[in-house]
């Protein structure tokens, strides 16, 4: 059996469930944003993706690296130029779209009707606007207008842009089979460069098509003339039949037998495809070469007594030994790895604590192999606080002939805090080393304490140093010992 | 005459019937309560002579060779031990027990140096009650 079938085999339940998630949030992303311009993006920048993995595979460094920037600008510009496109998919979705359902494309809306009404106002050169929005929303570009609510009809179409009507002069919203609102305000187009005779309409119909991806018509009012406004392109119309044909063609409306099975089966296919990707890039980190690598990882204890502290341990860092893909290896960092000592059990004084593989916390994929050490030492103990006595640490030498009668401290004593236990066997804290070599009359010196263990702290109403006076005397004549 | 001879016999039988009640009575309402036992003076000296602490320093030289912890126990009501016990640097070096008799008595204890024992030093004067009495501090430099 070869590596690859073996890798397979060795699929846990985990693994599984890791592609199928994936697999399903990649599907409905491509539900939400199918039809948008960003799909289309994301296909280029996944096609990039792959020629960059070509090309590092081949050698070809400067190629890959160039790849690599173009990918990282992309990814920026789709988020910027984009932005109404995932906007809109955002806003237009309740939250339960987002993971289930497939929202339909607007099939519904009676192209017929539309585009037999709309050569109806032509032949009476009645001016319209009639705006159908498709992905993109518009509502952040029109503005003002009537909210109307009325069912598309080729009578009310007719009402709405006969002459003298309050609301014939602005532009009427169609969205599925329902007029929206009558009399909105559209933006208007600055480029210079379009036909002279375009009147407002026109200008109006240009400039929404510059802005969102909706479906403007326009009849003229002087020539009775049928224009059809998307994204860049001015369609002249000549017959109902064509702008029904055109209508369809954007707006979606195909047969409806037809239609469905097309989805089915491009959903379909897309399900495969994420499928298929996320297999793809989930066997490129999860599995591949077993690599092996050592760290230091910190301890971490856990589940201490809160009334006890730590007074020390045998070690401060555990060294592991992991394995798993080259990938998930290289793209491991030192805080994804942790090793936790449970700490529930342990008692005041020396705890003998095993290092349970439990307790070692690591990224999906990879594996401990080694540890070391096993155990560790850990020295618990109840904080208290104690008064001790403070007594000078004389080093060096007198001077001839002097004695170094008495010396005290000020304070004579000072609160330590630190383990009950160890604070047992400690009598006395000591001064740093006093020099006696400059010592030839009475005086007194300020000194700092020395703590040890290192784990004894001073408390905190007690100095840091202290002083010492002591007091000189000459030394009598040496003579004889005489032992009771 | 009859009558002084039996008072003379009545005086009699007191006295001999006194002289058999058991002493430790007769002692109890008699003698008056020891004081205690008194620790009068502790010293750390270089060296004892006649009997008195000489050079008494809380610092000495390693040069020396030995070192006395001198104390002086006035009164001292009965006969009793005391217990001389010394540190290096807060660690149990060694434990001189001393008999101190009444009514009064000085004694002392003391150590050869080594090398090693420079530093800090503590001598506890431990009572027969094995209270301490109280702590000398001092250091044994070069």
């Amino acid at each position: 059996m070869d590596a690859q079938a073996l890798s397979l085999v060795s699929f846990r339940w985990q693994d599984i469930l890791d592609i199928l998630l994936n697999s399903y949030i990649l599907f409905r992303l491509y539900v939400l944003f199918r039809g948008t311009n960003v799909v289309r993006m994301l296909m280029a920048i996944g096609l990039l993706w792959i020629l960059e993995r070509m090309a590092r595979r081949m050698g070809l460094i400067v190629t890959s690296w160039a790849i690599q920037g173009i990918i990282a600008a992309a990814a920026l510009i789709v988020i910027i130029v984009f932005r109404n496109d995932i906007a809109g998919v955002f806003q237009a979705r309740s939250f339960k779209s987002f993971f289930w359902g497939i929202p339909r494309r607007q099939n519904q809306t009676p192209t017929e009707i539309i585009a037999d009404s709309v050569f109806e106002l032509a032949r009476y050169k009645l001016g319209a606007l009639i705006v159908l929005p498709l992905k993109k929303g518009i509502e952040e570009v029109v503005h003002g207008g009537v909210q109307w609510q009325g069912r598309l009809s080729r009578e009310m179409l007719m009402s709405i842009f006969w002459h003298g009507t309050p609301v014939h002069d602005g532009a009427a919203i169609i969205q599925g089979n329902q007029i929206v609102k009558v009399a909105a305000i559209l933006p208007l187009s600055i480029n210079d460069g379009l036909p002279s005779y375009f009147g407002t309409r026109h200008r109006a119909a240009v400039g929404l098509t510059e802005l969102t991806d909706a479906l403007v018509i326009v009849v003229s009012e002087e020539r009775g003339e049928v224009t059809l406004f998307k994204d860049k392109s001015i369609i002249p119309v000549k017959d109902n039949v064509v702008l029904d044909r055109l209508l369809r063609q954007y707006v979606g409306a195909g047969p409806v037998k037809n239609g469905a099975r097309r989805e089915i089966l491009e959903l379909c296919l897309a399900g495969v495809i994420c499928l298929a990707g996320v297999t793809t890039i989930w066997s490129s980190f999860a599995r591949g070469v077993e690599t092996f690598k050592t760290l230091d990882v910190p301890v971490e204890f856990v589940n201490r007594d809160p009334k006890m502290e730590i007074i020390s341990a045998s070690i401060s860092s555990v060294h592991l030994q992991i394995s798993g893909s080259g990938s998930l290896i290289r793209s491991i960092s030192p805080d994804q790895v942790k090793v936790k000592i449970n700490l529930a059990n342990a008692e005041a004084g020396k705890n003998q604590v095993t290092i349970a593989r439990d307790g070692i916390v690591l990224p999906p994929g990879i594996e401990l192999k080694q540890l070391e050490p096993q155990k560790l030492e850990v020295d618990l103990d109840v904080p208290v606080q104690k008064n001790l006595p403070i007594q000078p640490d004389w080093a060096g030498k007198l001077p001839p002939g002097l004695l170094l009668q008495d010396a005290r401290t000020i304070p004579e004593t000072v609160k330590v805090r630190g383990g009950n236990q160890t604070l047992q066997d400690i009598r006395t804290i000591y001064t740093e080393k006093i020099s006696l070599e400059n010592i030839t009359a009475d005086g007194k010196i300020t000194v700092n304490l020395v703590l040890q263990p290192s784990s004894l702290k001073l408390a905190d109403e007690s100095p840091k140093n202290v002083q010492v006076t002591f007091k000189v005397s000459r030394r009598s004549p040496p003579a004889g010992v005489e032992a009771k | 005459m009859n009558i002084t001879r039996k008072k003379i016999f009545y005086l009699l039988f007191v006295v001999l019937l006194l002289l058999c009640v058991p002493g430790t009575v007769w002692t109890e309402e008699s003698i008056v309560p020891a004081a205690e036992q008194t620790l009068k003076r502790a010293v750390m000296c270089e060296s004892i002579q006649k009997l008195l602490p000489a050079n008494d320093s809380v610092v000495f030289s390693l040069e020396l060779g030995r070192v006395y912890c001198f104390t002086e126990f006035d009164p001292v009501p009965v006969q009793s031990i005391i217990h001389h016990k010394w540190y290096r640097r807060g660690s149990l070096v060694t434990v001189k027990p001393l008999t101190l008799n009444p009514p009064r008595w000085s004694s002392f204890s003391t150590i050869q140096l080594r090398e090693l024992d420079k530093g800090p030093w503590q001598v506890e004067i431990i009572g027969d009650d094995d209270k301490v009495l109280r702590t000398l501090r001092f250091s044994i430099t070069d």
